[in-house]
């Protein structure tokens, strides 16, 4: 059973409550609600199928770049744990709320790099290069997992 | 009562309430009446009603004759789960005597911030002519927005002068910043770079005065090309007059199809406005980015932990990943005119 895919419903919810729900609508602040309804379907209907990828590939960087950032400053790296036993709320499937868990958890893992660099006295120009690099990575990653436009 | 209950009372009910926050800020004027109250759009933060008030003031009483007021006002009441945190005295304080001073901002005839009569902080203020509507603004044709655009430069030029000021005040960045940490949902760390990054360049010497802190086309009120009155201060507070410029140009509002940021701080500088740098002005941006991306987390905390049931703060998050997109891109025209 894979039609309608859940992109077609959230674009036939989108589409019907947009020609058929609203215009009966009174203006007012339930009108002002369904809009922002609608406008949330959309943007759902354009990336629900994105998240996956986008997770693993997001962790993949982290994972490879904090290893390098590590090495630059000579010091072992200190992972957070992943918490994949409560499980992640909104997402039903196992292995993409692991992936999300460790996310969570090596985003953590590199504030804490980023706040332990902070601290100390020197800088390393080629450590604050990756880290840049990375964040530019993860934000032209996370615009496209979004919808969003820059 | 809740700012949310406000909503359901009779009218007359408000015009009493009204004519009570009159009584305590004038104490001296009598025959206050007060007009029902109507319900106009007042944005997401607040609730909004528009009257008319008369009241005769004491000066005239001496002679016999009262002198006679009568005052279009508009009472603002803020809303629970506002994505945004100050203080309502701090706002009202720094609203307090502007439009005395030559600035283009309301009057305000009388305060409420402990939320006593209306369960929210409460301020009436003078009502301005002219209209309000970001996207009319944005979509005139070019030479009404051109025009309108620099007098709103002049419009701030006006309230930078009259509040210049020796003192600094520098806890702008710590505050967003731990607004930031209370409001994320995950750790975001490009954020906290952001921040840290902001610390570490954040100019030395630049003047202070009174910033906006909202400033752009959708928080004033407009005739034609000349701008009539700023709106919505509640994140006033003493800082770099670069932040305004900034905040104004920010892509989602931004008046640059009318006027380019660089011609309107020159308009700027013409009406008298303190010297703003490339430096300070960049710098701004990238704090601007930052800001609105904690505004931002706010606003999605704010219903995901069911203060706030407003269905445009829901995705309100996602806003987040393209402030940072172009935060970094200013961090790295910056890193091009300068070593880091």
């Amino acid at each position: 059973m894979l039609r309608p895919t859940p992109g077609e419903l959230l674009e036939g919810l989108q589409r019907e409550l947009t020609d058929s729900v609203l215009p009966e609508v009174p203006a007012g602040a339930a009108k002002r609600q369904l809009r922002a309804a609608i406008h949330v379907l959309g943007k759902l209907a354009q990336t629900w199928d994105l998240q996956h990828k986008y997770v693993e590939t997001d962790n993949l960087d982290l994972e490879v770049t904090l290893a390098n950032l590590s090495r630059l400053v000579g010091a072992e790296r200190n992972p957070m744990p992943a918490d994949t036993e409560t499980g992640v709320v909104g997402v039903s499937d196992r292995s993409l709320a692991d992936a999300v868990s460790r996310n969570i958890a090596l985003q953590r893992e590199l504030e804490q790099v980023q706040r332990q660099y902070q601290e100390r006295a020197s800088t390393d120009r080629e450590f604050e290069r990756a880290l840049f690099e990375l964040h530019r990575r993860r934000s032209t990653r996370a615009l496209a997992a979004t919808g969003e436009s820059p | 009562m809740t700012a949310h209950d406000t909503v359901a009372l009779a009218p007359r009910d408000l015009a009493g309430r009204v004519e009570e926050m009159l009584r305590r800020s004038l104490p001296n004027a009598h025959d206050i009446s007060v007009s029902d109250p109507h319900r106009v759009f007042g944005g997401n933060a607040r609730t909004a009603w528009a009257c008319d008030a008369s009241w005769t003031s004491a000066e005239g009483r001496s002679k016999g004759v009262g002198e006679r007021h009568d005052e279009s006002l508009i009472l603002l009441i803020r809303a629970t789960g506002s994505q945004v945190q100050s203080d309502p005295d701090d706002e009202f304080a720094a609203l307090d005597g502007l439009a005395q001073r030559g600035v283009r901002a309301p009057r305000i005839w009388a305060q409420d911030s402990g939320g006593r009569l209306f369960g929210g902080a409460a301020v009436l203020l003078q009502r301005l002519p002219g209209r309000t509507d970001a996207v009319e603004y944005l979509h005139a044709d070019l030479a009404t927005g051109r025009a309108r655009t620099h007098d709103l430069a002049r419009a701030l030029a006006e309230l930078h002068v009259a509040t210049t000021a020796a003192d600094r005040d520098d806890s702008q960045l710590a505050g967003w910043r731990q607004q930031f940490e209370q409001a994320r949902l995950e750790a975001l760390p490009e954020v906290s770079w952001l921040f840290d990054w902001l610390a570490r360049k954040q100019p030395t010497h630049t003047v202070s005065t009174l910033v906006h802190g909202d400033f752009r086309p959708g928080n004033v009120l407009y005739d034609g090309d000349r701008i009539v009155g700023l709106l919505d201060w509640e994140m006033a507070h003493r800082g770099s007059p670069a932040e305004d410029i900034a905040w104004a140009y920010r892509s989602l509002w931004s008046p640059a199809r009318f006027v380019p940021i660089e011609e309107f701080v020159a308009v700027y500088h013409d009406a008298g406005g303190p010297t703003i740098t490339g430096d300070a002005l960049l710098w701004n941006r990238v704090f601007c980015e930052v800001k609105f991306a904690t505004i931002s987390l706010r606003a999605a905390r704010s219903v995901s932990d069911g203060t706030s049931h407003n269905l445009r703060l829901i995705d309100r998050a996602r806003t987040v990943v393209p402030s940072v997109a172009k935060a970094l891109t200013w961090v790295d025209a910056w890193r091009a005119v300068q070593p880091c």
